[in-house]
C-alpha cells in the first residue's frame, strides 16, 4: 500500500499526516505519532507530524515537510500530497498535488476515524466551526449536512487567545493550566474580540490576576463559540471537539460548562489539531473517481500599491537637555497604559531628566513599582519630589497607590505635553495631535492652546499600536528594531483594507500567502494603521498646520512617514514621543504646584505593601456580581472593579453640585408610576373618571391574565401606555427585571444574528420573562411614532419594527410561540389606527370592542401624562439654568440608551454624582417644530436627536453627549447630520456589551475637561 | 423629477451602477424618456472607496461608499462642470438607510463647494411615479429587459460548451436594445414592439448556444440587498464564483423592487382605511400597467425561461413571508428576501444565498429569521454573505455552501 500524504496549512500552525500500513509508518516516520484511531473496517493506520508554527514563510515549512516525507519513503513509494487549509491552492500550484476544501477535509478525517460522530466542534487558529456530518466508512463516503462558521468574527478562535496570551507574557501552551488555577474569572465580553480585549485590559488595570483574566478569556471564547455557532443545538448525544484550541484545558472546561456537557459527551480525539491533514491524507481512500474539486478562477481585484515611504516630510524634534543634572526638586508623571507604563521625571523647569518605557504585561502595579525603583536608582538621595501626576487607564489605581497630586485623563495629559513641546521647540502652538497608543487612539484639535475638538476610537482598536505589534510578531519582524527600516525599504507597499483589527489580520495573512514581500507588507501595515486612524478616529475632521504625532506608535518612523505621505504635509514627532502622556501628567502636577505650593501627597518610592492588604470579594448588591478588589492603603480602603453598585462607587471628583433636579430619576419614577390609578383618582377630570369607572366595571368581566412585558427597547418611552392598556383591560403586568450584566449576556447569547446591543439586551428580557409564570408575552412592533410633521415618515428602525418576529423565530422562544402577542402598531396614524392595530391581535384580552377602545384611550392619556411630566420638569430645569447662568449636559439618543442604566452603565447618574453636572435627557427639551438640517429624516428618533442638537446649537451653555450603539444603522447617518445641527463638537459614546465603565468615563472626563466643565 | 418636463436642461446626468452591466440600458431608457444625456458613473475601483472615505464615518453601508465614491470620481474628471452635471440617485422614505444616501450626497457636495448641483431623486412613496408615467414605463421596460437578459445569461453560461459565448451575446443584446431606446423614430408602443422583437431574437440566439446540461449543478437562489446583490463589484463577483464552484445562480432581479413599490402603496392605503382614494386607484393602475408590460416582454422569450419562473404577483412573496414576518412590519427588502427565499425553494432551488452589505439592518433581520424558514422548507441551506469591500475567503465559503446545496439536492432527490 502506497502511503498517502496530507498537509493542512492553518493560520498559526502547519499540520501533516500520512496514511498507510501501520508497520511501514512506524518504520518510516519514527518521530511522528501513530494514532490508535483508524478508519473502520481497514488495516489502514494514520501518523501525524508535530505541529509546526506557520511563521513568516509557510512555504518553506511545507517544502521541508514534503522533503521529509520524500526522504522517509522509498522512491515510487509515495503519492502526490493533498493540501488543505488557507494556502492550499497556492501550495498545490507550487509543489504539485491536489488542493481540497478544508471543511470537507476535516469532515472526511473525522468521519472515517470516528464514524459514529455527527457533530464536530472545531476551534482553530483563525476559525471556529460546527460541522454536521454523516459517514459511511465502508463506502469511504462522508456527507456534510450542515456547517456554521464564525465568518467575520474571530472571537471564538485560537489566534485571539494566542494574542492575549502574548499580551500577558504567557505562553499559549500554558493558558489552559493557568486558567484552571484561577478561583474566579474576570468578566470579559464574549462576542467581539476587540471588546473582549478592552475588557481584559481594564480587568488587569483594576487588579485582576493573569489566571483570572485567562479564565475569563477562556469563558469568553467558549461563550462566543456557543453564542455564534452552537445555540439551539443539542449535543447530549455526543460531539467531538477538534482544532488546536482543543489542546487548551481551560477552553475545554469552559466549553463543557457552557454547553452543560460531560467529558464523555464532548470528547477530544487523540490529535485534535490534525483532522484536516488526516482528511487530506485519506482524501482518495475508497474513492473510485476523483471527486469534483472547487477550483475557482478568482477575478483579479488586486489594488495598486501605495507609494514608497520617505522621511523627507517628517520632522523629528531634538531633546533639550536640562540646565542642571541634579536639581533639588523634581516632578514625576506616570502614564499607566494598556500596553506600556511610562514614567518621567522633570526638573523644576519642566525639562525631562529621565524617562522609562516599560511593558505593562498585565501587571500595572508591579510595572509601576519597577519603574519607580528604576528611577530611584538614578536620583540622588534627599531629592524632593515636589509633585506627582498620573494618567492612563490605570491612573486611579496607581494614583491612589502612590499618592498622586493630580490624576488626569490621557487626553488632557497628552495635549498638555504637546503644547509645551511645541512652544519650546517651535515657538508656536500645536494645532493637531495624533496620539496612537496601545489600545487607544486619539485626535486632539487645539486653537490657541485650548482643546476645541477631539475624538477617540469608539470601542474599536483598528488604527492602534497593538495591531501593529501583533502583526509584526506574526510576520516575525522585531517591531522596535527592524520594522521601520524594513518598511522604509519597501518599493511597493501593499494596500490592505481599512478595516477592523481582527479582519485586517486575516487580510495580511492572505496577502502573505499570496506571496507579498515582507517589506511591502510591513509598509502596507504602516499605511493601514494610518488609514484606519484617519478614517475611524479623525473621520474627516480638520487637520491643521502644526501636526504632532505621538504615543508609543510614534517611535515607529514608518508610521510617521505614512502619515506624511497620506496627508501630504509635514508631521512632527516630538522627543520622547512615547512618554508624552506621562510628561503631560508631570507638567500638570507642576502646574498644580504653581497654583499654590503645598507638600506632595507622594507616598515615597516604596509605596505601601499592597499585596498583603488586598482583598477580593464579589459584590452581592445586584445580579451583576462584580468582582471587587479592596485595597487598604494607610488604613484607607479603596475599592476597584465595581460596575454598578452604590456601595462601592468611586469618590466624587468635584465639589460642584447640580442645580437642577435629577430628571433621569424623575423620568424613571414617572415611567413606573401607576398612571391608571392616578387617572381614576379623585383629582381626574369628570370625563376621565367616567372612563375609568367604565373600565373598572368591564375589566371585572374578563378573566385576569398575567401579561409579560419586556422592559427594553421602546418600553423605555411607552411603558405608561402599555401598562395602563394591560391593566385597564383587567390584567396584570409582569415586567422583566432591570437589565443586569447576566441578563445582557443571556440576550447576547440568545440573539441569532448580530444586531445592536439594545436588541440583544431585549432578547435577554424576553428570556427572563419566559422563566416567569405568564399567560401572554406582549411584544409590540411599533412601526412609527407620533410626529410633529406629516411631510416625512417617522419610522422606528428596522430592528425595532421587526424585533417581535425575530424573537418569535428564535429557537429560545419557539416553545412559547403560542403565548406571544405581536401587534404591529402605527402610532403615527392616530389613536383610531392604534386601537385597530391592537384589536387585531389583542381582542381576546378585552371584554368587548368598546372596552378595548376605552383601554386604549386611557393608555394614551397615561402616556401623555408621563410625557408632560418630563416636559414640564425640563422647562423648569432650563429656566433654572438660564437664570442661574449655569451649564448643563444634554444626553442625545434613544430612550433605551438614555434611561436603561444597565445599558448606559448608569452614566446620567455618574455625570451628576461624579462630576456635579446638570444633566438633561433630550426628551426634556421643547423640540416641537425645531428645524433640522436634513430633508429626508424619516426615522423618528433621528428627527428628535437632530432637533435636540439644533436646540442646543443656539444655547452655548448646553453641551451634548450622544449615546449610540455599535452597528446602529440609523446613527451612522444621524451622526453626520447631528454635527451640522449642533454646529460644534460633541461627545459620542458607543454603548455595547462592555462590562467596564473605565473606558466610558475616560472619554467623558476628557470631554468635560476640554469643555472647561471640570475644575 | 417629471416626465413631462425636461429636468436636465442640458446637463449630463450620471446614474449609479445599480444593475450591473445593464445599467447602460437604464441610462438609455432615461435618456429616451427625459432627453438630455444620461451616463453611468465610471467603473468602481479602489479609488472609489478612497474618495468616499474622508466623508464617511465608516459605519455607513457599503453601497453608500460605492455610490458616493463613484459620484465623487465624476467631480475629479478634468472636464467636470457643476453647472452642466447632475446625479441620479433614487431615494426612499425609510426605514432602511438607502433613503439617506441622497441626503448625505447633498451634504458632501456642499462640503466640496458644489452644493447647488442637481440631484434627481425619484422616491418610493408613490411607486416612483415622480418620474411621470412615461419615464416610469421606460425605466420599467429597461429593468424588465435587463432582468430577463440576466436570467437567460445565468441559465445558459454555466453550461455553455464554448466559454464566453453567452457573455458576448448578452453584451451584444444590450447594445441593440440601448440603440432602440435612443432611436428618435421609436416612441411609446412602437418602442415596446421593437424591444419585444429584439428580445425575442436574442432569446432565440441564447437558445441556440451549445450547452452541456448533463452534469447537474446545484441551483443557488440569490436574494438580499438590492445594490449589493446586483452590483458585481460590490459582491466581489459572487455569481461568477458560484458558477466557478460548480453551481448555477438564480438571481433575484431588480424588477421585484418596483413591483413591490407599486403594490405597497396600494396595500398601505388599504391598511390605513383609504382603499378607495384616488391615490389607491392610481397605484392599482400603475401596478396593473407594470405587470402587463412585464408580461408582454417576458412572453417574447417563449418557454426559454420556463424553468426559472417569476411569481405571478409580488404579493405572493409577501404571503410566503407572512408566517415569519408580516409585510406591515418587515418593510422593504427584509420581507422580500424572506418571501423570495421560500419562493425559490418551491421553484426548485437547492440553496439560498443572501448577499447583503456588512451591517445591513434588513440583512441581519432576515438572517435571524432564515433558520426558522429553512426548518419549514425541508431544511434548505440558507446563508447570508456580508460584503464591505474587504474581500477574501469567499471562494471557500461558497464552495462549502455548494456542498450543502448538493447534499440537500441529493436528499430532495431521494424524497422525490
Amino acid at each position: 500500500m502506497i502511503p498517502t500524504f496530507g498537509i493542512d496549512i492553518g493560520s498559526t500552525g502547519i499540520k501533516a499526516a500520512v496514511a498507510g500500513n501501520a508497520s511501514a509508518l512506524e518504520r518510516h516516520f519514527p518521530a511522528w505519532r501513530l494514532l490508535s484511531e483508524r478508519p473502520a473496517g481497514s488495516d489502514l493506520a494514520v501518523a501525524v507530524a508535530p505541529v509546526r508554527p506557520s511563521g513568516g514563510n509557510p512555504y518553506a515549512i511545507v517544502a521541508e515537510l514534503i522533503e521529509e516525507v520524500a526522504g522517509a519513503l522509498p522512491p515510487g513509494g509515495r503519492s502526490a500530497p493533498v493540501f488543505t487549509g488557507i494556502g492550499a491552492r497556492a501550495c498545490a500550484e507550487r509543489f504539485g498535488g491536489l488542493a481540497v476544501n478544508d471543511a470537507r477535509a476535516l469532515a472526511r478525517g473525522i468521519g472515517l476515524l470516528h464514524p459514529h460522530i455527527a457533530h464536530v466542534l472545531e476551534m482553530g487558529g483563525a476559525r471556529a466551526r460546527l460541522l454536521n456530518i454523516a459517514a459511511d466508512p465502508r463506502q469511504g463516503e462522508v456527507l456534510l449536512h450542515d456547517y456554521r462558521a464564525n465568518g467575520d468574527c474571530a472571537a471564538g478562535c485560537g489566534t485571539f487567545l494566542d494574542q492575549q496570551a502574548r499580551r500577558l507574557g504567557v505562553d499559549l501552551a500554558e493558558i489552559g493550566d493557568l486558567a484552571l488555577q484561577a478561583g474566579q474569572a474576570a468578566r470579559i465580553a464574549g462576542r467581539c474580540s476587540v471588546f473582549a480585549r478592552s475588557d481584559m485590559i481594564h480587568a488587569q488595570q483594576r487588579g485582576a490576576t493573569p489566571p483570572e483574566v485567562l479564565k475569563g478569556l477562556c469563558d469568553a471564547v467558549a461563550r462566543s463559540f456557543k453564542g455564534s455557532l452552537l445555540l439551539g443545538r443539542d449535543f447530549s448525544g455526543g460531539a467531538l471537539f477538534v482544532g488546536g484550541v482543543a489542546h487548551n484545558a481551560g477552553v475545554v472546561q469552559a466549553l463543557r460548562e457552557a454547553l452543560g456537557l460531560t467529558a464523555e459527551q464532548l470528547s477530544i480525539p487523540q490529535a485534535p489539531a490534525h483532522y484536516g491533514a488526516i482528511g487530506a491524507a485519506l482524501w482518495r481512500w475508497r474513492r473510485e473517481a476523483p471527486e469534483r474539486d472547487f477550483e475557482t478562477s478568482k477575478p483579479s481585484l488586486s489594488p495598486s500599491p501605495w507609494p514608497a515611504l520617505h522621511l523627507d516630510q517628517v520632522v523629528f524634534l531634538p531633546a533639550v537637555a536640562p540646565s542642571e543634572e541634579n536639581p533639588h526638586q523634581v516632578f514625576l508623571g506616570l502614564d499607566s497604559g494598556s500596553v506600556s507604563t511610562n514614567l518621567v521625571c522633570l526638573d523644576g523647569e519642566g525639562r525631562l531628566l529621565h524617562d522609562f518605557y516599560l511593558r505593562t504585561a498585565g501587571r500595572p502595579v508591579e510595572t509601576a513599582r519597577k519603574a519607580f525603583s528604576a528611577l530611584r536608582a538614578l536620583l540622588s538621595p534627599g531629592i524632593v519630589i515636589a509633585g506627582v501626576g498620573t494618567t492612563g487607564s490605570g491612573r486611579e489605581l496607581i494614583g491612589e497607590l502612590i499618592g498622586a497630586d493630580v490624576i488626569r485623563d490621557e487626553i488632557t495629559a497628552h495635549h498638555t505635553g504637546a503644547a509645551r513641546m511645541a512652544r519650546e521647540h517651535l515657538g508656536k502652538d500645536v494645532d493637531t495631535i495624533f496620539e496612537i497608543g496601545g489600545q487607544d487612539a486619539k485626535y486632539i484639535r487645539l486653537s490657541e492652546g485650548v482643546v476645541v475638538d477631539f475624538a477617540m476610537n469608539e470601542a474599536c482598536s483598528a488604527g492602534t499600536g497593538s495591531f501593529l505589534e501583533e502583526q509584526a510578531e506574526r510576520l516575525d519582524i522585531d517591531l522596535c528594531e527592524d520594522f521601520a527600516p524594513l518598511a522604509l525599504s519597501a518599493e511597493h507597499p501593499v494596500r490592505l483594507g481599512e478595516r477592523c483589527t481582527v479582519f485586517m489580520e486575516q487580510d495580511v495573512l492572505e496577502r502573505q500567502r499570496g506571496g507579498a514581500a515582507p517589506e511591502d507588507l510591513a509598509a502596507g501595515l504602516a499605511y493601514a494603521v494610518v488609514q484606519n486612524y484617519l478614517h475611524r478616529v479623525v473621520r474627516g475632521r480638520p487637520v491643521g498646520e502644526v501636526v504632532f504625532f505621538q504615543g508609543g506608535t510614534a517611535y515607529n518612523r514608518a508610521v510617521a512617514a505614512a502619515f506624511a505621505r497620506v496627508l501630504g504635509r509635514s508631521v512632527i514627532v516630538p522627543p520622547h514621543a512615547g512618554v508624552m502622556g506621562a510628561y503631560g501628567a508631570a507638567l500638570l502636577a507642576m502646574q498644580a504646584q504653581g497654583e499654590g505650593p503645598r507638600p506632595s501627597r507622594f507616598r515615597g518610592f516604596e509605596g505601601p505593601a499592597l499585596e498583603e492588604q488586598r482583598r477580593t470579594f464579589t459584590c452581592s448588591a445586584c445580579a451583576n456580581a462584580c468582582a471587587i478588589q479592596e485595597f487598604t492603603i494607610e488604613g484607607r480602603r479603596s475599592y476597584w472593579g465595581d460596575r454598578c453598585s452604590e456601595r462601592f462607587r468611586r469618590p466624587r471628583r468635584t465639589d460642584r453640585e447640580p442645580i437642577v433636579p435629577d430628571l433621569f430619576r424623575l423620568q424613571s419614577e414617572s415611567l413606573h408610576r401607576n398612571h391608571l390609578a392616578d387617572l381614576a383618582g379623585d383629582e381626574g377630570e369628570a370625563g376621565r373618571r367616567i372612563l375609568a369607572g367604565r373600565i373598572r366595571r368591564k375589566a371585572g368581566c374578563v378573566t385576569p391574565l398575567r401579561i409579560g412585558l419586556p422592559l427594553a427597547m421602546h418600553t423605555y418611552e411607552r411603558l405608561p401606555f402599555w401598562r395602563t392598556y394591560i391593566e385597564a383591560l383587567g390584567h396584570e403586568t409582569v415586567l422583566s427585571p432591570p437589565t443586569s450584566g447576566v441578563l445582557a449576556e443571556d440576550g447576547i447569547e440568545a440573539a441569532v444574528a448580530e444586531p445592536c446591543f439594545p436588541v440583544q439586551v431585549a432578547h435577554g428580557h424576553v428570556a427572563a420573562l419566559l422563566q416567569e409564570e405568564i399567560d401572554h408575552l406582549l411584544l409590540a412592533a411599533p412601526i412609527n411614532a407620533e410626529t410633529d410633521t406629516l411631510k416625512l415618515q417617522s419610522h422606528v428602525c428596522p430592528w425595532g419594527q421587526t424585533l417581535p418576529f425575530v424573537i418569535g423565530a428564535s429557537p429560545a422562544a419557539a416553545a412559547a410561540r403560542q403565548k406571544l402577542l405581536q401587534p404591529v402598531i402605527h402610532f403615527r396614524e392616530g389613536l383610531a389606527r392604534v386601537e385597530r392595530d391592537l384589536w387585531r391581535t389583542c381582542a381576546p384580552l378585552a371584554a368587548s370592542r368598546s372596552h378595548h377602545r376605552d383601554a386604549v384611550a386611557l393608555a394614551e392619556q397615561a402616556q401623555l401624562r408621563h410625557e408632560a411630566t418630563l416636559a414640564s420638569a425640563g422647562a423648569q430645569a432650563l429656566d433654572i439654568l438660564e437664570r442661574g447662568n449655569e451649564q448643563a449636559v444634554v444626553l442625545l439618543g434613544r430612550a433605551y440608551n438614555l434611561y436603561d442604566p444597565g445599558v448606559n452603565l448608569n452614566l446620567p447618574h455618574k455625570l451628576r454624582e461624579h462630576f456635579g453636572l446638570n444633566v438633561l435627557p433630550m426628551a426634556a427639551l421643547p423640540l416641537q417644530g425645531e428645524k433640522i438640517p436634513c430633508d429626508n429624516m424619516f426615522w423618528h428618533s433621528g428627527r428628535r436627536i437632530l432637533q435636540a442638537a439644533s436646540f442646543a446649537a443656539r444655547r452655548p451653555w448646553l453641551h451634548l453627549i450622544y449615546l449610540t450603539n455599535f452597528g446602529c444603522g440609523p446613527d451612522s447617518y444621524i451622526k453626520h447630520f447631528a454635527r451640522s445641527a449642533a454646529g460644534r463638537p460633541f461627545l459620542i459614546l458607543q454603548l455595547d456589551g462592555h462590562n467596564s465603565d473605565a473606558g466610558l468615563l475616560t472619554r467623558v472626563e476628557a470631554y468635560l475637561h476640554s469643555k472647561g466643565l471640570l475644575s | 423629477m417629471s416626465g413631462r418636463k425636461r429636468p436636465l436642461d442640458g446637463r449630463i446626468c450620471y446614474i449609479p451602477r445599480i444593475i450591473n452591466r445593464s445599467s447602460r440600458l437604464l441610462a438609455a431608457a432615461l435618456e429616451a424618456a427625459f432627453g438630455g444625456t444620461f451616463r453611468i458613473v465610471p467603473e468602481s475601483d479602489e479609488h472609489t472607496t478612497l474618495l468616499a472615505a474622508p466623508h464617511l464615518n465608516g459605519d455607513e453601508c457599503y453601497p453608500q461608499v460605492l455610490t458616493l465614491g463613484d459620484f465623487l470620481k465624476v467631480l475629479e474628471s478634468p472636464d467636470f462642470d457643476p453647472a452642466r452635471t447632475a446625479f441620479f440617485l433614487p431615494t426612499s422614505s425609510g426605514p432602511c438607510r438607502f433613503g439617506q444616501y441622497g441626503e448625505l450626497l447633498k451634504q458632501v457636495l456642499a462640503e466640496r463647494g458644489v452644493g447647488n448641483m442637481q440631484v434627481l431623486s425619484p422616491g418610493f412613496d408613490d411607486g416612483y411615479l415622480g418620474m411621470g408615467w412615461k419615464g416610469l414605463r421606460y425605466v420599467w421596460w429597461s429593468i424588465i429587459l435587463s432582468d430577463l437578459l440576466e436570467r437567460l445569461l445565468l441559465h445558459t453560461r454555466p453550461y455553455e460548451v464554448h466559454p464566453g459565448q453567452s457573455d458576448a451575446l448578452y453584451e451584444e443584446s444590450l447594445d441593440v436594445l440601448c440603440a432602440l431606446f435612443t432611436d428618435p423614430a421609436l416612441d411609446g408602443r412602437g418602442l415596446l414592439r421593437a424591444l419585444r422583437r429584439t428580445l425575442a431574437a436574442s432569446g432565440e440566439r441564447f437558445g441556440a448556444i451549445p450547452v452541456d446540461r448533463l452534469r447537474p449543478r446545484p441551483l443557488i437562489g440569490v436574494v438580499g440587498e438590492i445594490f449589493c446583490r446586483l452590483n458585481s463589484f460590490s459582491n466581489d463577483q459572487a455569481v461568477r464564483r458560484i458558477e466557478a464552484a460548480g453551481g448555477e445562480a438564480w438571481m433575484t432581479g431588480f424588477s421585484e423592487w418596483l413591483l413591490y413599490a407599486a403594490a405597497w402603496d396600494r396595500i398601505e392605503r388599504r391598511e390605513a382605511g383609504r382603499a378607495f382614494s384616488p391615490g389607491a386607484w392610481r397605484s392599482a393602475l400603475l401596478e396593473a400597467l407594470l405587470r402587463r408590460d412585464e408580461h408582454r416582454l417576458s412572453r417574447a422569450l417563449g418557454e426559454l425561461l420556463a424553468a426559472r419562473p417569476e411569481p405571478g404577483r409580488v404579493t405572493e412573496l409577501l404571503e410566503l413571508a407572512r408566517p415569519y414576518l408580516p409585510p406591515q412590519a418587515g418593510l422593504g427588502e427584509t420581507v422580500l428576501s424572506l418571501g423570495r427565499a421560500a419562493y425559490l425553494q418551491r421553484a426548485g432551488a437547492d440553496g439560498i444565498l443572501d448577499i447583503s452589505p456588512f451591517g445591513c439592518m434588513n440583512g441581519i433581520v432576515s438572517q435571524a429569521i432564515y433558520p426558522a424558514l429553512s426548518r419549514d422548507y425541508g431544511g434548505i441551506p440558507i446563508r447570508t454573505l456580508y460584503y464591505d469591500g474587504s474581500g477574501g475567503g469567499r471562494d471557500e465559503e461558497i464552495a462549502l455552501f455548494l456542498e450543502l446545496a448538493a447534499a440537500y439536492r441529493r436528499k430532495k432527490g431521494k424524497k422525490d
